[in-house]
């Protein structure tokens, strides 16, 4: 488990505070989804789960140990894809037998299922592929570690849309009880069906932390005419097809699925109807 | 124990994915060492052989100290660049295997790179002048430029030790604090390294000079008051030196463990 305890962070320049009094815990088995506008720290939030960064004030202890610390049984259960990275010029191959002896659970049949989904081959030279590709080959190696927390940064940036697909796939397939997936992005639609947990960063908190099926039991998604907006929609979008809106469920209403876009529209806007209690 | 292997595992993981830069840094040393015995030793051993003695040690001091002492302050380079620090930090090891294995691969690889360049462009030019000799049908008197590029720091002393001018525990007393001596500055430059984002090597040599002149003038004014100097100068410098290499490996390992993602940070203290 991952629990953040009241950190405090900025960077240099301390009159921009980054994260103030922020306080959340991470279960085992989930997928989280980190949404956020630009600049609201979700990848300064991965940095520090990481370790990579200190908070000024508070601490985040992950399965007991205060991350701060980057103890090498703590790293060994945690991996990030950056957004941006460097891979170095040799073959993947190589690449893996350098970086495996440091994952004890890394799994050969999960790289090689991944790299297949991929349409990639093992021995692939890293300097010679696109930017997506290199992702995907990365993206790869993430899922083989088998580590308990994968955090990704914007993973689906640089993808086309049948190799989105392949990685919503591979996650899918390669999510297991032990670990737990942070996936922080602003394309939505990517990760949708993904995500077991939504957590909206805006102005250095946390606006909401909800599961999806909490969501989903009180809250509903749909397209209504003019007419149907009634009391209980919180929130509505016009589009080419109607109302988008989030509404109250009631008693009588079907389970919708979830529309990430329109929640995050409706948090960011309109944040003290939706915030579950 | 397990310790030691896990410095061992990031050793090979250093082999495996930075061998490229060690070939850049022998290739490096190499192409040195080849243009000073091609040129400074053909040019001046049969010149003046005291220019040449005077020129071959201060190019020898040089380049080690140099060549060190620079690469040194290179050593904890991936923690300054957001996207090699995030790789290098994120890495299953310990802050204290991690710093301990970079320790080890600059103050123990690093001479051994410089020293493999200088055999290999020593062996390079023997063999060429050796079948230059042959085939002139000359004596081979080439085989004094091979002798003359050894660091006489180690060699001498040892050889002196083997027939018998020294006693061998003055030799290894001698190779103690000659390395305690290299170790010392090992550390200050890999502090300023590890500390300072972008060229911590030049701060380093600013403050090394710096350093360098106070004690200078110290030991003046200790040399006018005291006829013992000498004896005052040399115990001050050895445990100047022990004192060096204690607080500035503790200052670059607190610096690397305080190292962080963060790119616009001039210095990490």
């Amino acid at each position: 488990m991952i629990n953040v305890q009241i950190i405090k962070f900025s960077y240099k320049d301390k009159s921009t505070k980054v994260f103030e009094d922020l306080c959340f815990q991470l279960e085992q088995n989930r997928v989280y989804g980190l949404l956020g506008e630009n600049g609201t720290g979700k990848s300064t939030l991965l940095y520090l789960l990481m370790g990579l960064l200190r908070p000024c004030e508070g601490q985040i202890i992950v399965d007991g140990v205060n991350v701060s610390r980057r103890q090498r049984e703590t790293l060994q259960q945690m991996y990030i894809v950056p957004e941006e990275f460097d891979l170095p010029a040799m073959r993947f191959t190589d690449y893996v037998e350098a970086y495996r002896p440091f994952y004890p659970n890394f799994s050969d049949e999960i790289l090689c299922h991944c790299m297949e989904e991929f349409h990639l081959p093992l021995d692939a030279q890293l300097n010679q592929l696109s930017m997506g590709n290199k992702k995907k080959a990365l993206i790869s190696f993430a899922l083989a570690t088998n580590v308990r927390y994968l955090l990704m940064d914007e993973p689906t940036n640089g993808l086309d849309v049948p190799s989105k697909k392949q990685f919503r796939k591979v996650i899918a397939t390669t999510m297991t009880e032990e670990r737990t997936l942070i996936i922080a992005t602003h394309q939505l639609h990517d990760v949708e069906s993904l995500l077991d947990h939504v957590l909206i960063l805006q102005d250095s908190q946390l606006l909401l932390n909800a599961s999806v099926t909490e969501l989903c039991e009180k809250y509903t998604f749909g397209i209504r005419s003019n007419d149907a907006l009634t009391d209980e929609v919180l929130y509505c979008e016009r589009t080419p097809q109607g109302n988008a809106t989030l509404s109250l469920r009631q008693p009588e209403d079907e389970e919708t699925s979830l529309n990430l876009e329109l929640l995050f529209n409706a948090v960011i806007s309109n944040q003290t109807k939706i915030i579950p209690e | 124990m397990k310790t030691i292997e896990n410095i061992l595992q990031l050793i090979r993981f250093y082999w495996r994915t930075e061998k490229k830069l060690y070939l850049r840094l022998f290739l490096m040393f190499f192409a040195i060492f080849l243009v000073k015995i091609a040129l400074l030793d053909f040019i001046f051993m049969h010149v003046n052989i005291s220019v040449y003695n005077f020129s071959h040690t201060a190019f020898h001091t040089y380049i080690y100290a140099g060549g060190i002492f620079i690469t040194l302050s290179y050593l904890f380079n991936a923690v300054h660049h957001k996207q090699q620090a995030i790789n290098y930090l994120s890495l299953p090891a310990s802050n204290i295997e991690k710093f301990l294995s970079r320790y080890i691969l600059g103050v123990v690889g690093v001479p051994i790179l410089i020293n493999a360049g200088l055999v290999a462009a020593a062996s390079v030019v023997t063999l060429f002048l050796g079948t230059m000799d042959c085939l002139a049908g000359h004596q081979p008197a080439w085989l004094r430029i091979f002798d003359y590029q050894f660091v006489p720091l180690y060699v001498v002393p040892f050889r002196e030790a083997l027939m018998g001018l020294h006693l061998i525990n003055q030799f290894f007393f001698s190779l103690f604090w000659t390395n305690m001596f290299i170790l010392a500055h090992s550390s200050f430059f890999i502090w300023f390294g590890t500390a300072f984002r972008k060229a911590g090597w030049i701060y380093a040599f600013i403050a090394y000079f710096i350093v360098i002149a106070l004690s200078v003038f110290v030991l003046e004014v200790i040399g006018a008051a005291s006829q013992s100097a000498p004896l005052i100068a040399g115990t001050a410098v050895r445990y100047g030196a022990v004192l060096t290499t204690i607080l500035f490996t503790s200052l670059a390992y607190r610096s690397f463990c305080r190292a962080q993602v963060v790119t616009h940070k001039f210095i990490t203290l």
